[in-house]
């Protein structure tokens, strides 16, 4: 007992001055309190402390409180009860259905309108104060080049940003926008140009053919400060005009080149003419792939293109004569009429988004060939020509070797067992992995046309020396030959004939 | 059996005066709402001055006050009188002074410049007016948190039992007693420098 109360002494303090203890334990304490002077003047603390709380004044009466309060339960019940049947849902679910059903009766193109009030609204937003390309970037020959030839076209060099022309595995056409890519490709202009030794004369007019396309590409790529990349799919028709035109403007200087790289077909035809799909743009073309950053949509926009490219020659000038001055741009204004939607609303695209790629085929619908003249015919042979081109271009690359000698490697042993193969023209050397691609490397030294190999002076000395080499060679095997026969005959002579 | 009539008579009224209330709210049960106004006429004080003592904040009474009678008054049909109104009654004030804590708290951290809680000044040791004594104990009383504050208050100040208390609150007996015996030490810490004055 004395335990029990010495950890809990405090507590029945507490509870004593309460009047809350059981009788034994009140009659307890007040033994305690009798003899400990200590512990009565802890109960005179907390019943003093007790009447200190219990004395607390109280608020005054607010008579009207009942009053104010069945005013504000009245209120209450008013709107409870009109709450009362909203809150039932299948109420609420009756009532909405039958007010859309009345509702959709008399206003049928209610939802249609509406949602086609915030599609306008998306596409005015995004189409708002588009500027020809060439605001933000000027196309130089490099880009064109690369744009003709490795189907991409720097929108944004600092971004990396990217428009991409290709063609999926089944021969679609698609427009991509490509947030970080990268326009490095070992087939460019400057390799172009040497592969075709073209002078200075002639590198200057390749320069002009690229740039006389400037402006019209820029006409056809539509930027604005929202992000927006508005992309008029006849753009590819661009792609395609250049790659002839340069292709036509090669073979017309370079006969062996022409020889070389231009399909049978298309070798027969005229192409010494310049710009030989002069005007591919000139079409009533006027649909765009717009890509935002929220969307991506077509959307027909009419840009008046004259004006456009007085604008584009006049802002160039501009800008050569005010280097630096940006603010010249802002003063780039073109009127671009956002038509209605009726023309985009049916169509549907295929589209592809990635990460860091916005891709769209381009329907059949407003593929450009049907616009203009029949590209078809002459596509698949730019393509070769093309893939001939580069193959092309690597056989010069090793034709480069200015002198020296020719050598292959005669190890028999590696005859044997061929896993790579060692020639050295002039003063470089090089290793082939197996034959087929050392077959591949001479195609260009050996395939139809032998009147072209015999024409390529540089090759002839090459092969020459090779000869001389050969010959030189042969010469010091038949040395190597009378000599061991010498020999032969000689040790032949002291030996003693053999007696049978 | 003049007798046994007699009694059986006097039963039925002694009760009716014993559990005024629940006559009361028997009525308004059978539909006669008119003696709402006669419970909450009943009971206002205590809940004004429970509210008062637990927030310690004069602004909040009447809101609070409204609140805890709508309550009832929406929920008075399903009372089961298994305990007293007035238990019942402070079980809602307490909870609704816990909301409003609560809501007071949320905007405190919300808003990190809003006033914070009164707290005792120590400069003023002498006291001499009791409308400053009173003062002194309200602030202490409100600094003690809520789960100890409540259950002394409903003792000290309203004066129910330990049982009252642990029905109101819904905890146990032996809780009700461990919290006013934490509540108490803890106040005779905050009004230590006033000890003098005060105990």
């Amino acid at each position: 007992m004395m335990k029990w109360y010495n950890q809990n002494s405090k507590e029945q303090l507490s509870s004593y001055i309460d009047n809350e203890l059981p009788k034994h334990e009140k009659d307890f304490l007040e033994d305690k309190l009798f003899a400990s002077p200590k512990l009565r003047d802890e109960v005179g603390d907390l019943q003093k402390l007790k009447e200190r709380l219990s004395s607390l004044k109280r608020l005054p009466e607010d008579e009207f409180f009942a009053a104010r309060l069945m005013e504000k339960i009245k209120g209450e019940k008013k709107s409870a009860s009109l709450l009362s049947f909203v809150k039932k849902p299948a109420v609420v679910f009756g009532v909405v259905s039958i007010s859309l059903m009345g509702i959709l009766k008399f206003y049928p193109g209610l939802f249609p309108d509406f949602l086609s009030e915030q599609k306008t609204n998306i596409i005015d937003f995004y189409t708002q104060n588009l500027k020809p390309f060439v605001y933000v970037a000027d196309l130089n020959s490099e880009d064109i080049f690369n744009f003709a030839f490795n189907n991409n076209l720097p929108l944004n060099k600092e971004d990396r940003q990217m428009l991409q022309l290709d063609r999926d595995s089944n021969g679609n056409q698609f427009v991509e926008v490509n947030y970080a890519g990268s326009s490095t490709s070992a087939f460019n202009l400057p390799v172009f140009v040497k592969s075709l030794k073209l002078n200075n004369d002639q590198k200057l007019t390749v320069d002009s053919i690229l740039l006389s396309y400037s402006d019209d590409i820029a006409s056809h790529i539509l930027v604005n400060e929202k992000n927006t990349v508005a992309v008029n799919p006849s753009i590819w028709n661009y792609h395609n005009a250049i790659r002839s035109d340069l292709l036509s403007y090669a073979a017309s200087v370079n006969k062996e080149f022409s020889n070389k790289i231009m399909p049978a077909g298309f070798r027969e035809k005229n192409v010494s003419s310049m710009r030989v799909m002069s005007k591919p743009g000139e079409s009533d073309q006027e649909t765009y792939f717009v890509f935002s950053p929220d969307t991506i949509f077509t959307q027909k926009l009419h840009v008046n293109k004259d004006d456009l490219k007085n604008q584009i020659h006049k802002f160039k000038t501009e800008i050569r004569q005010h280097t630096g001055e940006l603010n010249k741009l802002k003063r780039f204004k073109i009127d671009v009429k956002v038509f209605p939607d009726e023309f985009t609303s049916s169509r549907r695209m295929k589209v592809f988004i990635d990460s860091n790629i916005c891709r769209v085929q381009i329907p059949q619908d407003i593929a450009m060939e049907s616009y203009l003249p029949n590209f078809d015919s002459i596509n698949s042979a730019l393509d070769e020509a093309f893939d001939q081109l580069r193959n092309f271009h690597f056989d010069m690359r090793v034709e480069t070797s200015e002198k020296g000698s020719a050598s292959v490697s005669t190890d028999k042993k590696k005859r044997k067992n061929v896993q790579k193969f060692e020639f050295k023209i002039g003063d470089e050397n090089f290793v082939m992995p197996n034959p087929d691609s050392l077959a591949n490397f001479f195609r260009f030294y050996f395939q139809d046309s032998s009147k072209t190999f015999k024409s390529n002076d540089r090759m002839n000395q090459d092969m020459e020396v090779f000869k001389k080499e050969m010959e030189k060679f042969k010469k010091e095997m038949e040395k190597m030959k009378k000599e061991f026969q010498k020999e032969f005959q000689k040790n032949s002579e002291k030996k003693d004939p053999i007696e049978i | 059996m003049n007798e046994i009539n007699k009694n059986e008579k006097v039963i039925p009224q002694t009760i009716l005066t014993l559990n005024d209330d629940f006559s009361l709210i028997k009525r308004f049960i059978d539909g006669d709402e008119s003696v709402f106004k006669t419970l909450v006429n009943r009971h206002k004080e205590k809940v004004r001055n429970l509210i008062f003592v637990t927030l310690n904040s004069p602004d909040m009474i009447d809101d609070i006050s409204q609140e805890v009678f709508i309550s009832v008054y929406k929920k008075l049909d399903r009372f089961r009188f298994e305990s007293q109104f007035t238990t019942w009654l402070y079980r809602i004030t307490i909870n609704k002074c816990r909301d409003h804590l609560r809501r007071v708290k949320i905007r405190s951290i919300l808003s990190p410049f809003s006033a914070s809680e009164a707290e005792l000044s120590y400069s003023s040791v002498s006291l001499h007016d009791e409308v400053e004594i009173q003062e002194i104990v309200r602030k202490a009383v409100a600094q003690l948190p809520v789960k100890l504050k409540t259950p002394l208050i409903l003792k000290d100040f309203e004066g129910l039992s330990y049982q009252e208390i642990a029905e109101a609150i819904g905890v146990e007996v032996g809780t009700i007693k461990s919290r006013i015996f934490r509540a108490r030490e803890s106040l005779k810490k905050i009004l230590a420098p006033y000890k003098k004055e005060l105990l």
